[in-house]
């Protein structure tokens, strides 16, 4: 294990209420419908490097994400609301201090005009990285497991199916963005192995990454 | 590893945050055991001027409208725990004020956190989205409801303690569990199980509201919290 400097223990302690508040900027900026401010504070500076994954696609460069939820942000300002509270963090800074990754547990809610409320939640699955002594979002998974009317029982029977989940993005948000279909996150098998749990690590190199990677 | 500042001012900061944290905690557990009255004894300021206590129907500003708003709020409690005492055998005999909690939960588990102390370490602000559920018992039996909503706090450093300056709880849901939330939230100031009404707010100005399909978020009302250096530079949860 490496030992750290007095100085490197004090940052690396800093750096997990730095995540936090990242983290929980986005989720807020989200919910107002800010698309914008998250993607010009919160993310990469380098565009052609940042990843936006969810269970059934996932989209590479920041102006392909930032156009996808600039589609959304219209609708969750006008009787829409997207609200993933952030709970049980697990973040790993790695020893050279250069990136971290994170996971969350979010208990939240979807409202869409004219439709019933939906309790949803998941996990969110992070990988950040130092740029200018900011952290910055490079990666980033947000993996639905349930989505189920508010009312409803959770018997399995009642739950909305895989392919019916409600996901950040919808069809719409996504009309017109480049975006490669898979199946990134499946519900079928709850809590496997994938994504992996950040665990302890050197730096950040091949096979670190616990999200897809794909090429814009 | 980039950083210019020193050991010393890092773990100072941490440690602000630490103990805004463990406020905040403690605030939820004394809402959870109806302990109200020790979150506006211990947990809030007492030289800062204006505090705030605010949620969707205004604002208690100033020490005498928040201490008037607590002073209330542990007269309902007692009240409705004598009530349950009296329906209750197992509870006769046992020192009323010792029952506040008796037949209520409310649970405000705070996620999402984001704390920024200021850099000149005098001030701080945070937020948190609440994942609540409550429960009271009123004169129809117990009701329940779910809760969420947005937490937001400036803190203020007073004789070495951090203590909380102005809040805010903009409720986005109150529904009764088994419906849909959009169409059964409950407006705010009407639950409460029992129809001792609490002092009306004495500021009411800019009203949060509750999700509704027709709803218009503002982005500009409780923005999120942004380093800042000094409290002159930054805006406010209070009125």
């Amino acid at each position: 294990m490496k030992l750290y400097t007095e100085v490197e223990r004090a940052w690396r302690v800093s750096a997990v209420g730095e995540i936090k508040n990242i983290m929980g900027r986005r989720s807020l900026l989200e919910y107002m419908g800010c698309s914008d401010r998250e993607f010009d504070t919160l993310w990469t500076a380098n565009p052609e490097e940042a990843i936006y994954t969810q269970n059934d696609l996932t989209i590479a460069g920041l102006d392909n994400i930032r156009a996808a939820f600039a589609n959304r942000d219209s609708r969750l300002r006008t009787g829409g609301m997207e609200l993933h509270p952030l709970t049980t963090p697990l973040i790993e800074i790695a020893e050279d201090g250069k990136t971290a990754q994170g996971f969350w547990y979010f208990l939240g809610q979807h409202g869409e005009q004219g439709q019933p409320g939906q309790w949803v939640s998941g996990r969110y699955c992070v990988d950040f990285r130092v740029e200018d002594g900011q952290w910055k979002i490079w990666h980033l998974l947000v993996g639905v497991d349930v989505a189920i009317e508010a009312g409803a029982s959770r018997a399995a029977e009642d739950s909305l199916p895989c392919d019916r989940l409600t996901l950040p993005l919808s069809e719409a948000d996504v009309t017109g963005v480049s975006v490669t279909r898979g199946l990134y996150y499946d519900t079928a098998y709850n809590f496997s192995s994938y994504p992996a749990l950040p665990i302890p690590y050197a730096s950040f190199g091949n096979g670190v990454s616990n999200l897809p990677v794909v090429q814009n | 590893m980039t950083n210019t500042t020193t050991a010393e001012t890092l773990l100072e900061r941490w440690k602000a945050r630490r103990e805004i944290e463990t406020l905040m905690g403690r605030r939820t557990n004394y809402i959870l055991m109806k302990k109200e009255t020790k979150e506006w004894e211990e947990l809030w300021c007492r030289q800062a001027s204006d505090p705030c206590l605010g949620d969707n129907t205004g604002y208690y500003k100033g020490y005498d409208a928040i201490g008037a708003y607590f002073r209330a709020k542990y007269d309902r409690d007692l009240e409705r725990a004598a009530q349950v005492q009296a329906k209750e055998p197992a509870l006769a005999g046992q020192e009323t004020a010792e029952l506040l909690g008796v037949g209520s939960l409310n649970i405000h588990a705070l996620t999402t956190p984001i704390i920024e102390i200021a850099r000149d370490m005098r001030t701080a602000k945070g937020m948190w989205y609440v994942v609540g559920a409550l429960a009271d018992v009123g004169a129809g039996g117990v009701e329940g409801a779910w809760a969420r909503g947005r937490l937001a706090v400036d803190f203020v450093h007073e004789s070495g303690v951090w203590k909380i300056w102005h809040l805010f709880f903009a409720v986005d849901v109150l529904s009764k569990p088994g419906q849909s939330w959009p169409e059964s939230n409950i407006p705010v100031e009407s639950f409460a199980a029992m129809e001792q009404a609490l002092p009306a707010p004495s500021v009411i100005q800019e009203q949060f509201v509750s999700y509704n399909w027709e709803r218009q978020l503002a982005p500009d009302f409780l923005p999120v919290p942004e380093p800042y250096d000094t409290f002159d530079e930054t805006f406010s949860y209070g009125v």
